[in-house]
């Protein structure tokens, strides 16, 4: 028996061989260094701390209740879910109107535009959190500015702070929601707009009643990486944050290398892996139903 | 010898229509440039109600910018569109009340079939119960029975067709525009649906502006068709008229296959001019204006009225031609002859008339009728 593929013919033993001879390079790499250790985690989850030595090696499930229901911990998960919704709806508003512009009417500048975009990735993050602290910190640019102008006595205290936290976040992660949105309004041929005018429609009803439905599943894509993204970030609430509204990737690591509760972190980094996971299905089960469309 | 002028064929078209025949669209000397390119130039046209007219031409003719005029999707530099008596030229595309068929047919991907024929009723805030009857109409008017849950991308070219026709005719426009729209079809459909349209657009008495660079298309569907060349409409007439009294050697040589055999005069009389050809040919055609002897002209005539002969004919009796290949197109047959250095073909219905037996090689004399020739100085 013989099967076609992209790259060739063969029989489907040679298929075989040859499949798993391109993949080990990946698998090479994913097995041993990202499937591995999330094993090890989960296995983790159900030891017990030991207070002096590292883990009691056990099958209990004491630190999933103690993730669950210590109000520590569930303040954290809810900081951790209300920034990461937040700022990916957040993100997804604002690159709806900058991706419509971008490809709808930017001509020229749209590659100035989409370099905008593209520049900030490949930016050190830490280079960008330095960048924002000569801006917003209690003596930097902009309270010097408030000050100057009179507009107010005492600096705003942005850094360290929720809303300088915020600021880092978004500008990490808005690309991320404005890279698929551009992907979805490029895929929408400007014909069909044509169309909806001809048919009668006016500008705003094209864009409720076309543009949007059609970008849709790139705006969901984008909400899901963004919303990935800040759920699990570390480094912008450790460098930016506040002490006083923890976020899980901080905590996670403070249980596990301050507090030596490898058990505890471990069953608070596996609850996050399933509330990530059911967001995600949850999200793709979503753009199945609001654009069926789609699998057409 | 046809009459050879360069007509403004625009002129002749305006006021052609008393007041009898309602004029549904109306342009009135439009004019469009893209940069250096023009694209419509002093483009007038008249489309009573219930008319097909054919904007034919080849590509870059700037027939599809004058639709888009009419549409609305371009404004024209100078000139009027006026659409039952109502200027239009500067209302945008959504308030014009004209319909179009795309040639991607430009449907709405996220919506059913039913969704995309009732678009434009919802845009017009028909109500549903209204706009249901109205979509259920058109289904089975474009026979599209059980694909109403269909998405765009389930759909095959012909029925997508449809579907783009049936929303088009949906919301009642008061002209219909076709834009290249049966050009992604394959052979035979394309022709089934033409004729289909034709039928269904002359029943529903639909005014229809369609643009298109297949001759066969014009013919199939239109009363009336204006060729266009260069931005400019060069003709405007029934598809008898086009075709057998071309206003100039493009509209001659655009529809059908046209031979141009360069030729001399040799004497000319009142009303007439005799003209021989490299090849041997010699004939006499009429003609109104006087060419002086040796004035070098261009003799038009078309494959289906150049014959081969073996033996020496009333026109070619010297210096015969050379068969260079005789090929088989089903309906017709096609013969190459080198004639003074210029390679002419002939058509011949089934093969079996004149020069039918003649192969590869052979001499052959150029047999014609000068009266259907088209003399052009050059």
């Amino acid at each position: 028996m013989t099967t076609a593929s992209k790259f060739g013919v063969g029989d489907k033993w040679r298929t075989q061989v040859s499949f798993w001879c391109w993949m080990i390079p990946a698998l090479a790499i994913l097995l041993p260094m990202f499937v591995a250790p999330l094993a090890r985690l989960a296995r983790n989850s159900f030891n017990q701390d030991d207070p002096v030595g590292m883990m009691r090696p056990t099958w209990v499930l004491d630190n999933y209740v103690t993730a669950l229901t210590d109000p520590f911990y569930s303040a954290v998960f809810g900081n951790t879910l209300m920034v990461a919704g937040g700022v990916a709806a957040f993100c997804v508003l604002t690159a709806y109107p900058f991706a419509y512009f971008l490809v709808g009417f930017a001509g020229r500048s749209r590659k100035i535009l989409l370099w905008c975009v593209y520049m900030p990735l490949f930016v050190s993050v830490i280079m960008r959190v330095f960048g924002w602290m000569v801006f917003i910190a209690d003596t930097g640019i902009v309270n010097r500015l408030l000050i100057g102008t009179g507009l107010v006595d005492s600096p705003l205290h942005l850094m360290y702070e929720v809303p300088g936290m915020l600021l880092g976040i978004v500008h990490r992660y808005l690309p991320l929601a404005i890279l698929p949105m551009i992907n979805a309004m490029s895929k929408i041929d400007p014909l069909v707009l044509r169309a909806s005018g001809n048919l009668g429609e006016s500008g705003v009803g094209t864009f409720a009643r076309v543009v949007i439905p059609l970008s849709l599943p790139g705006a969901l894509a984008g909400f899901q990486l963004v919303l990935a993204g800040v759920l699990s970030d570390f480094v912008i609430p450790i460098l930016m944050g506040s002490t006083k509204f923890r976020m899980l990737a901080p905590v996670v690591y403070e249980e596990a290398l301050t507090n030596a509760s490898w058990a505890l972190s471990a069953a608070l980094a596996m609850v996050m892996l399933a509330i990530v996971a059911v967001i995600l299905v949850g999200t793709n089960l979503l753009v199945r139903y609001l654009s069926p469309w789609v699998r057409a | 010898m046809k009459e050879i002028a360069m007509t403004d064929a625009g002129a002749a078209d305006r006021g052609r229509y008393g007041p009898g025949q309602a004029v549904e669209l109306h342009l009135d000397s439009v004019n469009k440039r893209f940069g250096a390119v023009v694209a419509a130039a002093d483009c007038s046209l008249q489309i009573r109600r219930g008319e097909i007219v054919a904007l034919l031409g080849p590509s870059g003719c700037g027939k599809s910018t004058l639709l888009n005029i009419i549409a609305g999707f371009e404004s024209p530099d100078s000139g009027e569109v006026v659409l039952r008596e109502r200027t239009i030229t500067r209302v945008p595309a959504n308030r014009r009340g004209t319909a179009m068929v795309f040639q991607r047919y430009a449907l709405f991907p996220h919506l059913t079939v039913a969704a995309n024929i009732a678009y434009g009723l919802r845009a017009q805030g028909v109500n549903r119960k209204l706009a249901d009857e109205r979509v259920g109409e058109m289904i089975s008017l474009l026979k599209l029975d059980g694909l109403e849950r269909r998405y765009p991308a389930q759909l095959s070219g012909g029925q997508s067709q449809r579907v783009a026709v049936a929303r088009a005719l949906a919301i009642r426009p008061a002209v219909m525009l076709l834009d290249e729209a049966f050009s992604a079809l394959d052979k035979n459909l394309r022709e089934e649906t033409q004729l289909e349209l034709s039928l269904l657009l002359r029943r529903l008495q639909i005014t229809t502006i369609l643009v298109t660079h297949d001759q066969r298309e014009a013919f199939t569907l239109a009363d009336r068709i204006a060729v266009m060349e260069r931005g400019r409409i060069v003709q405007v007439g029934t598809a008898e008229e086009v075709y057998h009294a071309p206003a100039s050697p493009f509209v001659m040589s655009f529809l059908g296959t046209t031979n141009a055999i360069p030729a001399t005069v040799g004497a000319a009389g009142e009303g007439w001019s005799e003209l021989f050809t490299a090849g041997g040919a010699r004939f006499r055609v009429a003609s109104h204006a006087p060419t002086p002897a040796g004035c070098a002209v261009t003799v038009f005539v078309r494959a289906e009225h150049l014959a081969v002969s073996g033996q020496p004919t009333a026109v070619h009796a010297d210096k015969p031609g050379r068969i260079e290949l005789v090929t088989f197109l089903g309906a017709t047959q096609r013969t190459v002859v080198e004639s003074g250095g210029v390679q002419l073909l002939c058509d011949r219905m089934g093969g079996a008339s004149s020069g039918g037996h003649l192969k590869q090689g052979d001499p052959a004399y150029l047999d014609f009728d000068p009266s259907f020739c088209v003399v052009v100085a050059r």
